[in-house]
């Protein structure tokens, strides 16, 4: 062992910059405290560096540089400037420098571009150091290389091809030339355990083994490098070897072994131009580059895809380095300094700053992630610290073994090289140092190191990533209904009623209830016109799908109750009626969110039209005059509809579609009431139509949406009111009423129209006045969406549903007092009881004067917009941009969007269409699409060209862009017919045989009754007479 | 949620990236073992099969981007190798012959590791942008887009000025992430003496980040390399953008082109505590303002909205749209808002999770830019998700704990 020690010492002082081991470390340079980098700078671009047996100076050398410096804990200083006063000869550009040892501990040799390798002697009294020039090698000389053990030895490395050993007490002879006949020499190295062995590396990639006992011959010989091998180092167990060049590879060669293969290969960046094994950390091994990287790497084989440490310590090309000790770097650079590091404080982990999670998202929703499992188990800090003590150990195991050249055990074999740290450092006997080292060395290690790959007759443990990967389905992203909504949604604008019944049965089947939802409310809002097509069956069916939902909401149950008065009453309802008020329930019940004081009103309203409406199915004056009452009575309760007020204030301004919706409705019943209150007593007196005249004009905000509200609510009643007219062709002129066309209703709804009905409906175009012109009833006139809606002229019945919360409603809000003065009440009650009486004759002296005020007024458009804005936005909010351009498809010029972001939502749906895969449904769409911009990616970038098939020339196309069907060049008719002499537009047939051919229809004309080709070519076309089309052309 | 299958790519360093193709329907991950591998989805067996798999890089390879398709089967690969490289496959050649993808262009160009890379969104053409460790963002575009070979380098803008990295330098000091790192990094400082020392040379190399921040990080110990990435604007109305992290500048930027062509930093996104990681400009598919998220090594992950800008109002909706993104008492407390004088967006704070707790190193969004994802050295993938109110919350946490077992190479 101690044998060992000392030969271990001296191998490492002269080794190629393996100079850390326990042997050479001073106490005072102790590993446990971290030194501060050094740097010192020099007048010229250092090329290497060596340094001095007891490791406290280094040489630097250079192309006009070679001095001594002394680096002391703190602080380096320059001792010695070798060139002072140096020959010219001398002054080549250094290659290579290193120290002597032992007993030539003052010796240091340089290796000199021009071949010559110079021998100075720091011992020498005077200035001059040199003590002489060795120069038999032709070219210059790359590498140097003191024996390990006899320090009287010294192999040289030359461009010229061949390796010289020198014994510099000789007279400048070389002891023995070696000739690699392998190109120039890169590097050289004794191996630190085998006296007698070296190693070369060549230009040629080659990495050669010699015994200097047979000069003659190599003694094995690998291919190591594609292109130049720059750099060679003998780890300090005498076994591997490290090359590096300049295909940027790093390959540790095992010496013992048969394989010609590598047992490892690090990839790095750029031309490694020095490798260096680190003392005391078998598995790794440091590298600096030839150019482009200035950074010294620090490599462990255990994971050799990444540095383990960086070390940027120079602003230039470093060019030399060596191990101080196991943590501490010095190295020189073209930067023209000398500097010393620590790896543990000064480098940097590149894995820490490498993203250690992945994630990706797919169209599906499915999310693709490999994720770090570091941080679930301990980590440490750094196991460089441990390492550093670990390695004082390290060195004597290590060195036991490597006593024995002949070869290692198979024990050794397996664990010692650079396989596992731990277990060497159990081998070595240091168990105190393997605890300490283990307890830094956690886990992390351990676990990365279970896998084992076999590389050659290794078995070495690999690191292996601790992440984790997997792909997981988030579920955000429903495909089957988006693929189902894209081939499937209808988009036809011609027919809103449809497209929106159609898309919303869809979404039910799909189970999407909130978007069925969107479309029925569409549907209602803007379906109108077909409404009148509506067969029950297909009502039924629509609202057939809700009634599971129907039961949930106590206030559309209220709703129902005051809704359905109206039709009961006058015996109109029909089956599609019900079906059609409850679905409308079913519809908003599950949204409901209103506000206690919704419900509440609603429920008066709802109780109060109930009791009413038992009665006047029998009685309607009856109810007529119930009615009445109560107005009087709802009218006076103030409290209540400022409660409502403020609920319905709110309800727009929320962003939930759903919510808005719901409370709007609500919101409906009392606004309409309370206009078509107004209205009615606006009718009696000229003075309540002024103050409706200033209601409209006010024209805020809220106010504008109850008209949009109650116009919605206006679209639902008349639904009933149709229907029950249709069913039953009331004595009041009901046949009138059943027409569609709206103008009709105008000539002939006033004396139709009963009072209540008439006067709320008449004051909702009132309150639209500030937004459009009135036609008288207006409904003509109306903006197409809304005709259907609006212009469900009342008929008697249902009136006294709206108009009765109206009564209070408006009387709370503005016209308290003349409805105080009970006479608009009264006068209304007239009306209604009058008109639904006597019909026509008695309503048309009413309605005249009722009517007559609004001649100019506009009529109520409520402006949707807004909600189904809000609904669009929501949409697009989520994402969603199918439903938006759906909707915006369905409804067309209905609605009015801001283009750039129609455009948005245009382009974002065909990308995602495109996405997955739907061609077809996002051709569709970019072709239905309102943008021009858009519509305009259909004509994009297919030109097909065209030829004329006789002479080749373009064909061009028609003044129309059409295919030309005759040749401008050749003036022949393109593809003519054989038969008719026709240019064949279409299906052209023709026979393989004599390929004439031409129209169909000639062609089985022709071989009807003819066997031969019709040109009179000769050939047989047909074998056997033309039976059917299919034989045509043979 | 969430179903997890566990999709082993056989990688034998860290995966740095995942990406799928436009359709969803393939995968190419890249890893430290500087090793390439693309995987098809089968869709009769519903799993993931490799296509193939090479040596992409001499070094880690942290990014992949796939290019439109409307280019073809391409892809771009960026690695600490300083390089970045552009593939595109080989019908011809077999599955998993090592060879189906071949080279078509090495952008050698940056003088540091490239970290992050993405495609411009297709109506910008085929352009690339690149972030490199030296500081500089740097634009290519492949003018005539059959010739992937050759590209144009159009632009190189220097993200970070120099004089805020020396800030952030004094700054940074006992930001460090290892903490022993930072107690030795101030014993350093103490004992620097003379000229010596290599304090002297933080500043070399003028212009390169790389040596520049790099040597200055050995001597100041914290955060040694800068990080940068990018993201571009996916909308088709905006201007064309860049949201940029600045390494140790501890922001990220919106970068703009001007009218001249030029590319400058605009609007500011702060309040990061330390490097950004990871920067996503949400896709955005009908809304009327941008969202972008950040993931910063302060582990938190960062939600901002940019809104306010000369297009994407919606009139008439756009009151609602925009009160469901920023109105409401919802609002994260504390956030800021901030207006930049040269930016033209108005940029607020929505959401700040810690949740974390660890370096943050990726955002993502998803297709529609309605979820982000993040994950982070935790080992955990996290969902963020806008709540009915405008909120954003943690939706779904998925850990590596949970994934079963499956293993596409094993098929």
């Amino acid at each position: 062992m101690k044998k060992s020690v000392a030969l271990a010492s001296i191998a490492n002082g002269g080794s190629n910059g393996s100079l850390g081991h326990s042997g050479s470390l001073s106490p005072a340079m102790g590993q446990s405290t971290a030194l501060p980098s050094l740097r010192l700078r020099v007048t010229g671009q250092l090329s290497a560096i060596a340094a001095s047996a007891d490791m406290d100076w280094a040489v630097v050398a250079g192309r006009e540089v070679l001095k001594i410096v002394a680096v002391y804990a703190t602080d380096v200083k320059e001792v010695l400037n070798l060139r002072a006063g140096a020959k010219v000869s001398t002054n080549f550009a250094i290659q290579d420098v290193k120290w002597g040892n032992s007993f030539a501990k003052s010796t240091v040799a340089t290796a000199a571009s021009n071949g010559a390798v110079i021998i100075w002697d720091l011992n020498r009294p005077n200035v001059h150091k040199l003590e002489r020039i060795l120069t038999e090698h032709t070219r210059a000389v790359n590498r140097i290389s003191f024996h390990p053990t006899e320090p009287v030895l010294l192999l040289s490395a030359s461009q010229d091809g061949s390796m010289r050993l020198w014994d510099l007490r000789a007279k400048s002879i070389a002891r023995n030339a070696f000739e690699g006949r392998a190109e120039s020499v890169r590097d050289v190295q004794f191996s630190p355990t085998n006296p007698y062995e070296f190693v070369a590396g060549f230009e040629n990639g080659n990495i050669q083994k010699w015994d200097i006992r047979f000069p003659n011959q190599h003694e094995r010989k690998w291919n190591g490098h594609n292109g130049l091998a720059l750099t060679i180092d003998w780890h300090p167990d005498g076994r591997l070897v490290a090359s590096g060049g300049r295909d940027r590879l790093v390959k540790v060669w095992d010496m013992k072994s048969e394989s010609r293969l590598p047992l490892y290969t690090i990839q790095t960046i750029a031309p490694v131009a020095r490798v260096s094994w680190r003392p005391g950390h078998d598995g790794q091994l440091a590298s600096c580059s030839l150019a482009t990287d200035y950074s010294i790497h620090l490599w462990d084989l255990s994971r050799p895809y990444i540095a383990s440490k960086t070390l940027e310590a120079h602003d230039s090309v470093t060019t030399g380095f060596l191990w101080r000790d196991a943590n501490t770097l010095w190295s020189c650079s073209k930067d023209r300094s000398f500097a010393r590091h620590d790896m543990r404080l000064h480098a940097f982990r590149p894995m820490d700053y490498l993203n250690t999670s992945a994630v990706a998202w797919n169209v599906d929703g499915e999310l693709t992630f490999a994720i770090d499992e570091r941080n679930t188990l301990p980590t440490a800090p750094d196991g460089s610290g441990a390492q550093a003590g670990a390695s004082i150990s390290l060195g004597p195991a290590i060195m036991s073994t490597a006593d024995d050249t002949g070869g290692l055990t198979e024990e050794q074999r397996a664990g010692l090289p650079p396989a596992i740290p731990n277990q060497s450092l159990v081998q070595g006997g240091a168990a105190a140092v393997a605890a300490a080292a283990s307890s830094y060395y956690p886990l992390r290690r351990a676990v990365k190191r279970l896998p084992e790959r076999v590389v050659g007759e290794e078995k070495i443990v690999q690191y292996r990533p601790r992440q984790r990967t997997g792909i997981a389905d988030s579920e955000t992203f429903d495909v089957h209904a988006f693929i189902a909504f894209a081939t499937e949604l209808q988009i036809d604008p011609n027919d809103v009623w449809t497209s929106c019944d159609n898309n919303a049965q869809l979404a039910m089947e799909l189970g999407l209830l909130r978007t069925a939802q969107t479309w029925k409310i569409l549907q209602l809002l803007y379906g109108g016109r077909a409404a009148d097509t509506l067969e029950p069956r297909n009502l039924s069916a629509l609202f057939a799908s809700a009634p599971h939902r129907s039961s949930e909401s106590t206030h559309r149950s209220q709703f129902a109750d005051g809704g359905r008065p109206s039709s009961g009453r006058a015996s109109l309802s029909t089956n599609v009626t019900s079906p059609a008020v409850s679905t409308l329930e079913a519809l908003f019940a599950p949204l409901d969110k209103s506000s206690d004081t919704h419900t509440d009103d609603v429920e008066k309203l709802g109780v109060t039209s109930s009791g009413r409406s038992v009665h006047s199915d029998v009685i309607p004056e009856t109810e007529a005059l119930h009615y009445e009452s109560h107005t009087m009575t709802v009218g006076s309760t103030h409290s209540d509809s400022a409660i409502l007020k403020d609920s319905f204030t709110k309800a727009p301004s929320k962003i939930t579609k759903s919510d808005s919706w719901v409370s709007t409705y609500a919101t409906i019943h009392r606004s309409d009431a309370a206009l078509s209150t107004a209205g009615f007593a606006g009718s009696n007196s000229l003075q309540g139509n002024d103050g409706l005249l200033d209601l409209d004009n006010n024209n805020d905000i809220e106010r504008a949406v109850t008209a949009n509200v109650r116009s919605m609510l206006r679209g639902d009643r008349r639904l009933h009111y149709r229907h029950g007219h249709a069913a039953h062709s009331n004595s009041d002129d009901g046949g009138v009423i059943d027409e569609e066309d709206e103008e009709e209703y105008d000539s002939d709804s006033p004396p139709v129209s009963s009072s209540d009905s008439e006067s709320s409906f008449t004051y909702g175009l009132k309150v639209g006045a500030g937004r459009r012109t009135l036609a008288r009833f207006g409904i003509g006139t109306r903006a197409p969406p809304m005709v259907g809606v609006s212009g469900a002229v009342s008929d008697g019945s249902p009136a006294p549903l709206s108009s009765r919360p109206l009564g209070r409603s408006f009387t709370r809000t503005r016209r308290r007092s003349q409805f105080g003065g009970s006479n608009g009440p009264t006068p209304s009650n007239n009306h209604s009881a009058e008109s639904i009486h006597s019909g026509a004759a008695a309503t048309a002296a009413i309605v005249p004067p009722l009517h007559h005020p609004h001649h100019d007024v506009v009529l109520p458009r409520w402006n949707h917009d807004p909600v189904v804005h809000d609904a669009l936005s929501y949409y697009g909010e989520q994402g969603n941009v199918q439903m938006c351009v759906t909707i915006l498809l369905v409804l067309g010029n209905r609605i009015r969007v801001d283009e750039k972001m129609q455009e948005l939502w245009f382009w974002s749906y065909i990308d995602l269409l495109h996405r997955f895969k739907l061609w077809i449904p996002a051709t569709a769409v970019i072709r239905a699409a309102p943008v021009p911009s858009v519509r305009a990616r259909n004509q994009e970038s297919t030109t097909i060209h065209t030829i004329c098939n006789q002479c080749s020339k373009p064909m061009i196309p028609a003044t129309n862009g059409a295919p030309n069907w005759a040749c401008e060049h050749c003036g022949r008719l393109v593809n003519p017919c054989s038969f008719c002499h026709k240019t064949t537009k279409g299906l052209y047939a023709w026979c393989q045989g004599c390929t004439h051919g031409g129209h169909l229809e000639c062609l089985t004309d022709w071989f009807s009754d003819d066997l031969e080709c019709c040109t009179g070519c000769g050939h047989q076309c047909l074998s056997r007479p033309f039976t059917t089309g299919i034989d045509v052309g043979g | 949620m969430n179903e997890v299958v566990q999709f082993s790519a056989g990688h034998e360093d860290l995966i740095h990236d995942v990406a799928y193709d436009f359709y969803g329907k393939r995968l190419v991950t890249c890893s430290s073992d500087q090793k390439l591998k693309v995987w098809d989805m089968d869709e009769d067996k519903g799993n993931w099969a490799c296509n193939d798999s090479w040596k992409g890089h001499d070094s880690s390879i942290l990014k992949v981007a796939w290019a439109h398709p409307e280019y073809g089967q391409v892809f771009a690969s960026c690695s600490f190798d300083r390089t970045v490289r552009v593939w595109e496959e080989q019908d011809q050649e077999a599955k998993l012959g090592g060879r189906r993808w071949s080279e078509k262009a090495r952008l050698a160009d940056s003088k540091g590791p490239v970290q992050d890379l993405e495609f411009a969104p297709t109506h910008l053409g085929l352009k690339l942008a690149t972030a490199a460790s030296d500081g500089v963002l740097r634009i290519y575009e492949a003018m005539d887009v059959v010739q992937l070979g050759q590209w144009t380098l159009m632009d190189e803008i220097e993200i970070a000025s120099l004089g805020a990295i020396g800030s952030m330098e004094s700054a940074n000091i006992g930001g460090g992430v290892d903490g022993m790192i930072t107690r030795n990094q101030s014993n350093t400082g103490a004992v620097t003496s003379g000229g010596s020392t290599i304090a002297g040379s933080g500043g070399g190399l003028a212009g390169s980040g790389v040596a520049g921040a790099g040597v200055g990080g050995v001597g100041g110990g914290g955060a040694v390399t800068s990080h940068y990435c990018l993201s571009w604007c996916p909308s088709r109305f905006q201007p064309q953008m860049l949201l940029v992290g600045c390494g140790r500048e501890n922001v990220a930027k919106v970068f703009r082109i001007d009218a001249h062509g030029r590319w400058s930093p605009g609007e500011q996104l702060f309040g990061h505590g330390d490097v950004v990681t990871s920067v996503a400009w949400a896709p955005n598919m009908g809304r009327s303002y941008q969202l972008l998220a950040t993931a910063c090594r302060d582990g938190h992950v960062r939600i901002f909205r940019l809104s306010g800008g000369g297009s994407g109002a919606l009139p008439g909706g756009g009151d609602g749209g925009s009160s469901a993104g920023g109105g409401g008492p919802w609002q994260t407390a504390g956030a800021k808002k901030s207006t930049t004088a040269a930016g033209r967006f108005h940029v607020d704070l929505l959401a700040d999770f810690s949740d974390h707790g660890t370096e943050v190193w990726r955002v993502e969004w998803n297709v529609t830019g309605t979820i982000l994802s993040s994950s982070g050295d935790d080992g955990k993938v996290r969902l963020w998700k806008s709540s009915y109110m405008g909120e954003w919350r943690c939706m779904s946490i998925i850990s590596a704990e949970s994934a079963n077992p499956y293993d596409p190479a094993m098929r």
